[in-house]
C-alpha cells in the first residue's frame, strides 16, 4: 500500500536541482571509483 | 549538506560503483568488485574475441534495467516487505550459500578438476578463527586470524594471472587491433540483447531482489547463482564460460537488481545486507535518520524521496556510464606493455587497501602463482573463487545450524524453505553427471541402430 501524502511531501524534496546534483556527482565519482580495481563501493562510500 | 544531499550522493557513489566493477571485469578481466566476478567469466572472452563494445552495452544495459526494476519493486512492497526475511534463519542461509556454490558444478571441463579446484576454495575460505575463537590455518599470522580476503586473492587469481598471458601479445585482443574499432551500433545492439532477453533479465532481476534482501548474502551470491541458473536454463550451455552474452546479462542484472533488495532490507529492518549497506546506514545516522521500522512510521516521505532518488539515479546511471565506457572501450587499443604495469600497480594497490597489511601484497602474489600452476594444469580458477567466497559463510552458518539442531538434524527436513532448497541444490550438483551419462547412453543405442 502506498501512502499518498508522505509519496508526494517525498517527490516535493527530491525533485530540487541540489539533489539532483548531487545524484549526478555521486554517480560519476562512483562509476571513477568502481573502476579501480580494489576500491570497492564500501571503501567509496566510506 | 542537507541529509537527502549527502545521503543522495553516497547512495549515488553506491550505484555508481556497483555498475563500474563490472568494466574492468569486462575490459581486463579485474572485477572492480567481488559482485563482478561472474561478469568475468563471459565478459572478458567476449572482449577477447573483440566484442567489447557489445559487452559493455549489454553491461550498462543490464545494471540500468537491473537498478530500475529493483527500486520499483522496493518502492510498492517497501511497506508490506513483511516477515518473510526473517524466515531465512541459519539452516536457510547455509542452503543459499550451498546453493550458489552449485555453479561449479556447471563449470565448463572436466567436473572432478571443478570439484577439487572448489573445495581448495573451501579449504582457504576457513581459514582465520573458528565461530568459537579458535585459530585455523593461520600458522600463528594474527593477519590472518580475520582469514583470506577476497580483494587479494581477486587481484592474484584474475588479474596479475592475465598478465603472465598478456605479456606474450601486444594488445588485450591478440596482435592485430585493425578490425578493433569504437562501434555505437555495436554497443546499441549490445543494450538491445538485455531487452531481447526478456525471460533471463527478469529471471535475473527477480533472483538479484531476492538475495539482496537478504541480510549478508549480497551483490556475489546473486550474480552468481543468476549465472548459474542462465546456464541451466540455456540452450546453449556449452557457450558459457566462452563469451556467452545471456552469462554477462544474468551476473550484471541480478549484481545490480540486489542493491535494491538490500537497501530495502536496510531502510525496513535497520539490518545492512552487505558492507557497501552497513556504510550507507551508518551515513544515514550520521545526518539524524536511524534506518529501521522508525524511519519508515516516522519520516515515510524520506524513505520515499531516498528511493525515487535512486530510481532517478538508474535513468541518469545510462548516460553517464555510456560516457565512461566509451572512452574505456579504447583500452583495447592501449598497448599491453602499458596496461600490464598499470594493472599490476593498481592489483597490489587495491589489494593492499583493504587493510593496510603487507601479508595481503604476498598473497596477492601466492594467489598468482596458485593461479598460473592451475591454469597450467586445466583447473577451474572460477572454482577456487567460489569456494573461497562461499567459504566463510557456509563455515558460519554450518556451526550455527549444527548448535540450534543438535542430534535433531531430521528435523531440518520439518523448514519448507530449506527443504525445498536442498532438493534443488542436490538436483544442481548432479544434473551435470546425470546429462553425460544420458547423452552416453544415447550415442551408444544410435551406433547400435546404426551397426
Amino acid at each position: 500500500m502506498i501512502d499518498v501524502p508522505a509519496l508526494m511531501d517525498g517527490l516535493q524534496i527530491v525533485f530540487s536541482w541540489q539533489v539532483l546534483l548531487f545524484i549526478i556527482l555521486g554517480l560519476v565519482v562512483g562509476v571513477i571509483l568502481g573502476a579501480v580495481p580494489g576500491v570497492s563501493g564500501a571503501l567509496g562510500i566510506a | 549538506m542537507q541529509p537527502l544531499d549527502a545521503i543522495m550522493f553516497l547512495s549515488g557513489m553506491f550505484t555508481g560503483s556497483v555498475y563500474a566493477g563490472g568494466i574492468t571485469a569486462v575490459m581486463l578481466n579485474i572485477p572492480g568488485s567481488p559482485g563482478a566476478v561472474a561478469t568475468t567469466l563471459d565478459g572478458y572472452p567476449m572482449t577477447k574475441q573483440g566484442r567489447q563494445n557489445e559487452a559493455l552495452g549489454a553491461g550498462l544495459m543490464s545494471s540500468v534495467i537491473g537498478c530500475l526494476a529493483s527500486y520499483l519493486v522496493v518502492f510498492f512492497i517497501i511497506q508490506s516487505m513483511g516477515n518473510f526475511v526473517l524466515l531465512f534463519q541459519a539452516p536457510e542461509m547455509l542452503m543459499l550459500a550451498v546453493f550458489a556454490l552449485s555453479i561449479i558444478s556447471m563449470i565448463k571441463g572436466n567436473l572432478s578438476k571443478s570439484l577439487i579446484a572448489g573445495f581448495l576454495g573451501l579449504l582457504l575460505g576457513s581459514i582465520g578463527a573458528t565461530a568459537y575463537g579458535r585459530e585455523r590455518g593461520t600458522f600463528g599470522q594474527i593477519e590472518l586470524y580475520e582469514g583470506i580476503q577476497i580483494v587479494p586473492a581477486l587481484m592474484g587469481l584474475l588479474a596479475i594471472s592475465e598478465l603472465f598471458y598478456l605479456v606474450q601479445q601486444k594488445f588485450i585482443v591478440g596482435d592485430n587491433t585493425t578490425h578493433i574499432q569504437r562501434s555505437f551500433k555495436d554497443f546499441v545492439k549490445g543494450c538491445m540483447l538485455v531487452i531481447k532477453q526478456k525471460i533471463n533479465t527478469i529471471r535475473s532481476i527477480i533472483i538479484g531482489i531476492f538475495i539482496g534482501v537478504l541480510p549478508a548474502a549480497g551483490a556475489t551470491v546473486a550474480s552468481l547463482v543468476s549465472y548459474s541458473q542462465a546456464q541451466t536454463f540455456s540452450k546453449n550451455k556449452e557457450n558459457f564460460g566462452k563469451g556467452e552474452d545471456s552469462g554477462l546479462i544474468a551476473a550484471e542484472t541480478a549484481n545490480s537488481s540486489s542493491e535494491g533488495g538490500g537497501m530495502a532490507t536496510m531502510l525496513t529492518f535497520g539490518i545492512p545486507g552487505g558492507s557497501a549497506t552497513a556504510v550507507l546506514m551508518a551515513a544515514f545516522m550520521i545526518h539524524g535518520l536511524t534506518p529501521g521500522p522508525y524511519l519508515i512510521r516516522d519520516h515515510m516521505d524520506m524513505t520515499y524521496a531516498v528511493i525515487i532518488g535512486n530510481i532517478i539515479q538508474a535513468f541518469l546511471l545510462l548516460f553517464i556510464g555510456f560516457i565512461f565506457v566509451w572512452y574505456f572501450s579504447k583500452l583495447v587499443l592501449a598497448p599491453a606493455r602499458l596496461i600490464i604495469p598499470i594493472v599490476a600497480i593498481f592489483s597490489l594497490l587495491g589489494a593492499f587497501s583493504v587493510r593496510g597489511i603487507y601479508l595481503d601484497v604476498v598473497l596477492t602474489l601466492g594467489f598468482a602463482v596458485l593461479a598460473l600452476v592451475m591454469r597450467k594444469l586445466d583447473y577451474p580458477l572460477i572454482a577456487v573463487l567460489l569456494g573461497l567466497i562461499l567459504g566463510a559463510t557456509i563455515d558460519g552458518e554450518m556451526t550455527r545450524t549444527l548448535l540450534i539442531y543438535e542430534g535433531q538434524y531430521l528435523s531440518l527436513l520439518e523448514r519448507p524453505i530449506f527443504t525445498t532448497m536442498f532438493i534443488i541444490t542436490i538436483i544442481l550438483f548432479t544434473l551435470p553427471w546425470v546429462q553425460k551419462r544420458w547423452a552416453k547412453r544415447k550415442q551408444k543405442r544410435n551406433e547400435g541402430g546404426v551397426s
